[in-house]
């Protein structure tokens, strides 16, 4: 093994079709560091929520090399690899409270129970939940609180690949930023390995140390940047004259990519 | 659009059409052709109590040989089933007369039914109870000490209350009855409600060994398949309730002398009744509607006697109110002398 | 608070649908004068209201028999409708095997079986329950079956995701989901139940002392008094609503776990 990090992640020339006619991704090739932090930034509908469900194993490629940990994504999943996912929506179990649905994890991956109680406090530290709303039902929760409680689940766990499907889109500006800010600081303590999805260009450039620019459908990976600026990022980076630069430049390569 | 307005003419058109033709085929006598001196005949509606069977079979006997042609009516004869409403028909004024049972009219009488009894063609309630002959039974005191038992009969009827009521059946099972003799037919310590001119015939068909315990033998005889029709009829038109009681009788003495003719004509109006069954069914009748020391002439008579036991016994088993009826009010046995003269001769 | 919960319940609840039954009684019992009808035809609110006190103990050990085959016969097609629609729910194979004799159980009419039943399992309190379960079986197992198959994909992903075995997303996510289309299904079978067990009585007896409210409709119309037939009717009738209002109360009780706040605002 090379002091220099291993691909967490790897895809050659992955491509996938749901039927004869509708090819979603184009020979994809990319690779995620192990620790790294990538965003995969593009229009709607370009197939970048489906290349992030490829690499959680959810569904298999049509074509080309997947990988992994080094073997195919589910098998990673079941044997090697802690991967949590985080959706669009909170998709919280209705019947449980917002610590038992933390919980929910722990139980499926038959975690001494002894733990729970611990694991889940933490979870909940983490994302800024106290221990009151621990007990509410997810219905009497805002937008904002119930996707907290859905990156707490997913936390738990403590994984080493958390895959993020656009979780903030939902939520309007103010929210979306706090929530940004809190992700980074939990990657910086924790240092999994993140893909994020997103089309919001100033929410890519803020997370990540790279966005993969990605073409409308059929997907295909038309650029990759590199974000120059240090962490721990600041509220006060969305200011920087640099940031709306790149910003810019971005959009720009997205609003082509969308022709 | 103008497809659309076509369509939903073409549709009403059918529709009031179909309302137009729609009209049920009345049961006339297709055995008279002379129809050239119908100008003061009279349209008669009859209603019966069930499917047309044996205990029908002098109304049809009537129509079948003329009678009620003779006598000026054009008998229109409806068949009844199961919960078939006769005499609340019959008060409503939709059917001129009906044939029914007379604990029935006790019970619609005593609803306020103004209907009244004109003709009882069975002196004695063909209602018993059948059991095995290889039970020992002879009598119906015997169920209240036969164990094990059961008893198979609706005992809502007035006559399964009174049976109740005068023999001890705490002793024994009672059923609701199946309308079949299929149980009778497995088990030999079994009994059922039945007609004396029905039930026996099917369980003997099958090799079975029936035997009737009468109702009437306990003393609950209510008169059977009698002719009824609302007080109205009888003080406003006299002569047509003489008509048609006159008919009636005529109809039924031929019936029991000769039924064949008109047993084939019940068979064609329900097929399920066999000509076997029925031509047992008059049997059966025979000492029912002419029991010993009764004379042809007297044939469908009725007492006022026989009116007040039944109510007696009615009220006694709490189907009817202490004083709500008079047993003289239900019947009315003038149309009875009229019809003493007419003596049918067998050929 | 709640005090005045009740109080809105009564108001919203109860109020409107007894007034609208005076409403009924009152042009009900002026038909009858207006049209001078005859008790063999319609009897009157108060010739009814009569029946009713006069054969109140009777009704009332009516009820308690007639309601007792009908709550084990609605118990019976909980139980067994949940457990039959966790097996439909494994596969499609099974679904389109079984479905269609669950179908035909529905659509035979129940005259037609009724009798069937007193031969193969005799009169008594058992045929009635069989009667009430068979009218009650289809709405629990339908769904049931739905709701343990309508799942969220997402949520099946999730469950994928943390590696669940199928018994752990069965047990932890099918079954707690198809609750709230169980509870539904409960609804329509706890007033198919009664209605099962009154018409079970048409056939069936329970033996010679005790009756069941089908045993009084039967015979108050073979004895034709009407007034006690209403009576019996109308008792059934409260009865199917009573038991129905316990069900509802109680899917609505489990039920709040998935809502917030007063259920009134669900709907």
């Amino acid at each position: 093994m090379t002091e220099q990090q291993s691909n967490l992640i790897e895809a050659r020339n992955v491509s996938m079709s749901f039927s004869e006619s509708r090819l979603a991704l184009s020979e994809i090739t990319c690779s995620v560091k192990t620790g790294e932090f990538v965003s995969l930034l593009g229009p709607s509908g370009c197939g970048k929520s489906t290349l992030l469900r490829l690499f959680a194993g959810l569904i298999s490629p049509t074509a080309g090399h997947l990988a992994v940990a080094g073997m195919a994504p589910e098998d990673a999943r079941r044997t090697r690899c802690r991967v949590a996912f985080v959706f669009q929506e909170s998709h919280l179990l209705p019947w449980r409270t917002v610590a038992e649905n933390i919980r929910l994890p722990l139980e499926l991956r038959a975690v001494a129970r002894a733990e729970h109680e611990k694991l889940i406090r933490n979870s909940l530290r983490l994302i800024g939940l106290n221990e009151d709303d621990a007990r509410k039902p997810p219905s009497s929760l805002s937008g904002g609180m119930r996707m907290r409680v859905s990156l707490a689940r997913a936390l738990v766990t403590d994984p080493e690949l958390l895959l993020l499907d656009e979780p903030f889109a939902a939520l309007d500006d103010v929210l979306r930023q706090q929530l940004n800010e809190d992700l980074v600081q939990i990657w910086l303590r924790r240092h999994w390995t993140g893909l994020f999805v997103t089309h919001n260009v100033a929410e890519a450039v803020f997370l990540s140390q790279r966005i993969l620019v990605m073409s409308r459908r059929p997907g295909r990976i038309i650029a990759e940047i590199v974000i120059p600026f240090p962490y721990p990022r600041s509220p006060e980076l969305r200011a920087d004259p640099d940031f709306a630069r790149l910003c810019g430049d971005l959009s720009r390569r997205l609003r082509e990519a969308a022709q | 659009m103008n497809f659309s307005r076509g369509w939903l003419t073409l549709v009403v058109t059918i529709a009031v059409g179909c309302q137009a033709e729609q009209s049920t085929i009345p049961i006339t006598n297709s055995q008279d052709p002379s129809r050239s001196d119908q100008a003061k005949e009279v349209d008669v509606s009859l209603a019966l109590n069930w499917f047309p069977e044996a205990e029908h079979g002098g109304y049809y006997a009537a129509l079948v040989h003329g009678y009620f042609k003779e006598e000026g009516l054009n008998v229109t004869i409806r068949p009844g089933g199961p919960k078939v409403p006769v005499i609340p028909d019959v008060a409503e004024g939709k059917v001129d007369f009906g044939v029914d049972n007379a604990d029935k009219l006790l019970l619609l009488r005593a609803q306020q039914a103004d209907v009244v009894a004109v003709m009882s063609p069975l002196q004695n309630s063909p209602r018993c109870i059948m059991v095995h002959k290889k039970s020992g039974l002879t009598k119906l005191e015997d169920l209240a000490n036969k164990k094990p038992f059961t008893l198979a009969m609706n005992s809502g009827q007035p006559f399964a209350q009174y049976l109740k009521k005068v023999v001890n059946l705490d002793e024994i099972q009672v059923v609701n009855y199946p309308g079949n003799v299929a149980q009778f037919l497995e088990q030999s310590d079994y009994g059922q409600q039945a007609y004396s001119f029905s039930e026996p015939f099917l369980a003997e068909r099958e090799k079975s060994d029936p035997l009737c315990l009468m109702l009437s033998d306990i003393g609950f005889n209510a008169y059977t398949s009698i002719l009824v029709t609302r007080r109205e009829m009888v003080e406003k038109k006299p002569d047509l309730v003489a008509r048609m009681t006159r008919a009636s009788i005529k109809g039924w003495k031929k019936y029991l002398a000769e039924p064949d003719q008109s047993n084939k004509y019940i068979h064609e109006q329900n097929p399920e009744m066999g000509l076997e069954i029925l031509a047992f069914g008059v049997n059966a009748l025979k000492p029912l509607c002419l029991p010993e020391g009764f004379e042809e002439t007297q044939l469908g008579a009725m007492t006022a006697q026989r009116w007040q036991t039944l109510l007696n016994q009615m009220t006694e088993i709490g189907l009817v109110k202490p004083g709500t009826l008079k047993s003289d009010e239900t019947f009315a046995l003038q149309f009875l002398n009229t019809a003493t003269s007419v003596v049918v001769t067998p050929k | 608070m709640i005090l005045k919960r009740i109080q809105s319940w009564l108001i919203n609840e109860v109020v409107p649908p007894v007034v609208l039954f005076a409403i009924v009684v009152a042009i009900w019992q002026w038909c009858v004068v207006a049209y001078r009808l005859k008790p063999y035809l319609l009897p009157s609110p108060l010739a009814v209201g009569q029946a009713i006190y006069n054969d109140a103990s009777l009704l009332g050990r009516a009820v308690v028999y007639t309601g007792s085959a009908a709550l084990c016969g609605f118990f019976a097609s909980l139980v067994i409708g949940t457990l039959i629609a966790f097996v439909f729910a494994q596969s499609r194979r099974i679904r389109s095997s079984g479905y269609p004799y669950f179908i035909f159980l529905q659509t035979v009419p129940i005259v037609a079986i009724a009798p069937l039943i007193v031969r193969w399992c005799g009169n008594g309190f058992q045929s009635v329950v069989l009667v009430a379960f068979i009218l009650s079986l289809f709405p629990i197992l339908a769904n049931g079956t739905q709701g343990l198959l309508e799942i969220d994909p997402n949520l099946l992903d999730l469950f994928r995701m943390n590696n669940a075995s199928r018994w752990q997303t069965l047990i932890k996510l099918r079954f707690p989901s198809a609750v709230p289309g169980l509870l539904a299904g409960a609804r329509t079978s706890s007033g198919l139940a009664v209605v099962g067990a009154i018409v079970g009585e048409f056939f069936v007896g329970y033996g010679s002392k005790r009756f069941g409210l089908g045993y009084l409709i039967n015979t108050t119309n073979d004895q034709l008094q009407i007034d006690r037939l209403f009576a019996a009717v109308l008792t059934s009738t409260l009865f199917g609503i009573a038991i129905f209002g316990l069900v509802n109360l109680i899917s609505v009780t489990i039920l709040r776990r998935w809502y917030d706040g007063p259920v009134e605002d669900q709907k």
